[in-house]
């Protein structure tokens, strides 16, 4: 088997050699694969090791069902400097080997519908930055919660649930223990499970609403801008679904037909209109508001106007920048100031499991060496100064920032700088306050000294009276 | 509010024919509606004499006011140097100075066209008489001819073989007269444009029942594109204190309409002296506190920084620039009111037109609205 013209060699290795083997030696014995999926029934402890032939480093390890963390176990306790071993090689199990070896190249896809998910995921960008869509970094973008459901649907389709999601994202906050806790929890999920059953095949089970507004999302994709024979716009049309639910929405559906003024005054209605609205009804008024929010000056420049919304603010925000995106042509212009073209970059990036990951750790490997909780184990070099990027599933990576330690110290020493390496994160706290103080004692007592002579005199005088100066 | 395009693929046909089709070497007296890009091709064409292979530098764009000189300035700046671009009365005071002369001493009490008509037929014997020509211009490219006296183009004329006059006969405030007749007197070639994409339908059919050019309309030749427009208003009788009343809203809901940071509002006042307490008025509110500024020939500064998106105008100072939303406050009230000058004030607006009135609306605007639906009789639905 080949890839790119890369013949591509496996060995079945005992426990015993894998560690030569992921040193860079080389089984003399490796044979030529011929089909990913015809592959020998492991014992336990053993591992398939794969190369291609241009790589000096193993590029995939397979291991039996059920000890991939068994494995991770291993090298972190035995071989620290391999560690963490899902930086540098790909680690699946021979189920997950079964599958990827179907297409070991998985090309995203969301159906048309990649400008909504981009919307979606600058707005979430947006609203956990506090800054407008033309000042957020694609960094802060790939480190949403939205970034990752998107990317996971588009490697993957419909398998994971938001709610999922934020399980995982949250054992990754909780093993590493110098997350920055600024990411603020969705208040409601609605926008992107409507995204999500917007997908093809989708086999989740979805709520009443979820399914009204992707019915509604869905006419809106199709026939953006088109007029029925009598010239309205069909547009109008999808929306009028949600009148029968909330009479206050009863001008939704003749947004297009009104001047751009008159809809920033029905958008302040709905803002007016949303505290007399029965719970159950509210999803449909923040999605109209972000409806007519996105039908003012062509859904970018006014998002601010979502701030209104207070709690709610989010899902109108999200709303407008997903309702937005639905009908665009094509979503590598320059939408959102050209973020969205380098968001859609990251997003549809293809995937190839004999690729060398790029991501600091996996989510498993991590889960692994902290034991499910921030330790001072889990402690491994990030390729970002302030952020670590862990692997959720293959080829679904997120960014989470660290809490700068350089800077927590104050810009330590040169030597302290050599003996504590930038981006080695999850310092217990005690020992960070302890170096601290260390550091800032010979600062504090020169200008103690300086400042106030007379009491280094008395100290001097006194000194057999007293040492805590 | 853009003067420039950025692409050529924003232009229409007859733009480029403008910029770029005409002879170096001519000379042109280039006429449009309001929102055709006479501006705007005086820049391009500026920039193309600039570029190789022609690089002809001593070149200068003349505005007739400081105000539209600060608001070329704007976004002219990486096309066009800022520094090339004077106003008449700049450029004839340094005609003056090149010669080692002193221009006249204009009576104070005359009005802005008259004092540069004198001050231009200075300049002009000062340049006839002189053995030497001191200075030479490569191309003089000027704005709002139809505000120009026959003295200033014959100026223009002695200092330079290239010119390119822009003009709009129909936008004409000042009572001067000669200066489109002595441009074609001098040898400049006649280019007519028609298409204009700046101004709203609604607000063209405004402009077209104020004043027709023969047969030419407006309406007929629109390329609006933006926001959905807002049909224009006429709001009154109303009092100066509750013509603010109803502004005040109105401003508030176009600051979160029309955010596009080039967008600006325009609030026009009949005088000068009006200017100041509608200011003070607004800035009591707290939305419009830093963003309010006037903009006419008594107030020193006259740029336009990011943070203003309201401008206070007069019907002089408002020549030649452009608002996403107009409000006209005072109508009745505003001085020497002709044709022209409502056209002018009118087709300042992109989007949005308000009007604003006291005692009575007058009769060239009056004719100008639609009236809004209603029935004929008192007891009709």
């Amino acid at each position: 088997m080949t890839t790119s013209e890369n013949k591509l060699f496996q060995y079945v290795a005992e426990r015993s050699d894998l560690a030569n083997f992921l040193h860079g030696r080389r089984p003399l014995k490796a044979v030529p694969v011929r089909d990913l999926s015809l592959q020998p029934k492991l014992r336990s402890g053993d591992a398939v090791v794969f190369w291609l032939s241009n790589s000096q480093r193993p590029n995939l390890i397979v291991v039996p069902e059920g000890e991939k963390l068994e494995l991770f176990a291993w090298i972190n306790t035995f071989h620290r400097d391999l560690a963490p071993l899902t930086s540098w090689c790909r680690v699946l199990s021979s189920a997950e080997l079964a599958y990827y070896a179907k297409q070991n190249r998985l090309e995203p896809n969301l159906f048309g519908f990649e400008a909504a998910w981009i919307g979606a995921i600058i707005a979430d960008a947006m609203f956990q930055s506090r800054r407008s869509f033309d000042s957020i970094s694609l960094t802060t973008c790939l480190a949403t919660e939205a970034f990752a459901f998107a990317r996971s649907n588009a490697l993957y389709g419909p398998r994971v649930t938001i709610g999922q999601l934020d399980q995982s994202l949250d054992t990754v906050r909780a093993c590493l223990s110098r997350t920055l806790e600024t990411a603020q929890k969705r208040s409601s999920k609605v926008t992107l499970d409507v995204l999500q059953h917007l997908l093809k095949g989708t086999a989740l089970n979805a709520s009443a609403p979820v399914r009204l507004l992707s019915e509604i999302c869905n006419k809106i994709q199709g026939i953006s801008g088109a007029r029925t024979s009598n010239g309205d716009l069909l547009e109008g049309q999808a929306l009028k679904s949600l009148v029968d639910f909330v009479p206050l929405l009863s001008r939704i559906q003749f947004v297009l037909d009104l001047p751009a003024e008159d809809r920033v005054r029905l958008f302040r209605q709905l803002r007016a209109g949303i505290e007399g609205i029965a719970d159950q009804d509210r999803v449909f008024v923040l999605f109209a508001a972000g409806y007519v929010l996105s039908r003012i000056g062509g859904a970018e420049r006014d998002l601010r106007l979502a701030e209104a919304f207070d709690g709610d603010q989010e899902e109108v925000l999200t709303w407008a920048a997903v309702l937005g995106g639905l009908g665009a042509d094509a979503f590598w212009t320059d939408a959102f100031d050209g973020m969205g073209r380098l968001v859609a970059r990251e997003l549809l990036k293809p995937v190839d499991i004999f690729d060398f990951p790029n991501c600091d750790i996996s989510l498993d490997e991590l889960m692994v060496v902290s034991g499910g909780q921030p330790s001072s184990k889990a402690r491994f070099r990030s390729a970002n100064r302030n952020a670590a990027t862990v692997e959720l599933q293959i080829g679904v990576s997120v960014q989470f920032g660290l809490v700068d330690e350089d800077r927590l110290r104050n810009q330590p020493l040169e030597s302290a700088q050599r003996t504590t390496p930038a981006s080695k994160i999850a310092i217990a706290e005690d020992d960070a306050l302890r170096s601290l103080a260390g550091q800032l004692f010979p600062h504090l007592q020169k200008l103690f000294e300086q400042h106030f002579p007379q009491l280094r005199e008395k100290k001097g005088s006194r000194k057999n009276e007293s040492k805590l100066l | 509010m853009s003067l420039l395009w950025r692409r050529r693929s924003e232009l229409h046909q007859d733009q480029i024919n403008a910029i770029e089709k005409l002879s170096v070497d001519g000379r042109f007296l280039v006429m449009g509606p309001p929102g055709s890009g006479k501006t705007s091709i005086l820049l391009h064409r500026g920039q193309y004499l600039r570029l190789p292979p022609h690089q002809l530098t001593n070149i200068r764009l003349i505005t007739f006011s400081r105000t539209l000189r600060e608001f070329i300035a704007i976004d002219g700046n990486d096309r066009f140097p800022a520094n090339l671009i004077q106003t008449v009365k700049e450029f004839v005071e340094d005609v003056f100075t090149d010669y080692g002369a002193s221009p006249p001493e204009a009576d104070d009490a005359l009005p802005l066209p008259e004092k540069n008509r004198i001050l231009a037929g200075a300049a002009l014997e000062l340049v006839k008489a002189a053995t030497v020509k001191r200075v030479v211009f490569d191309a003089l490219l000027i704005d709002e001819i139809q505000d120009l006296s026959q003295e200033e183009i014959q100026l223009f004329g002695s200092l330079s073989k290239r010119l390119m006059f822009v003009g709009d006969s129909s936008q004409k405030l000042y009572d001067v007269d000669g200066g489109i007749a002595t441009a074609e007197a001098i040898g400049c070639k006649k280019v007519d444009l028609k298409h204009h994409f700046r101004i709203s339908p609604q607000i063209c059919k405004v402009a077209d029942n104020i004043l027709r050019a023969g047969d030419y309309e407006l309406a007929k030749y629109c390329h609006y594109t933006g926001p959905t427009p807002t049909d224009p208003v006429i709001n009154g009788p109303l009092t100066p204190d509750a013509q603010i009343e109803t502004l005040i809203p109105s401003l508030d809901i176009q600051l979160d309409t029309y955010n596009d940071p080039r967008d600006r509002i325009g609030i026009v006042v009949g005088r000068k002296r009006n200017c100041l307490p509608l200011l003070e008025n607004l800035q009591t509110e707290r939305r419009f506190a830093t963003n309010c500024k006037i903009f006419h020939s008594g107030v020193a500064d006259r740029s336009f920084p990011d943070s203003c998106k309201i401008c206070i105008v007069t019907p002089q100072s408002c020549k030649g620039l452009e608002f996403r939303a107009l409000h006209w406050l005072l109508v009745d009230e505003t001085p020497y009111l002709t044709r022209e000058k409502a056209y002018t004030i009118v087709t300042r607006a992109r989007t949005s037109l308000s009007l604003y009135y006291n005692n009575m609306l007058p009769r060239i605007l009056q004719g100008a609205f639609a009236p809004t639906a209603g029935g004929l009789f008192d007891d009709d639905e």
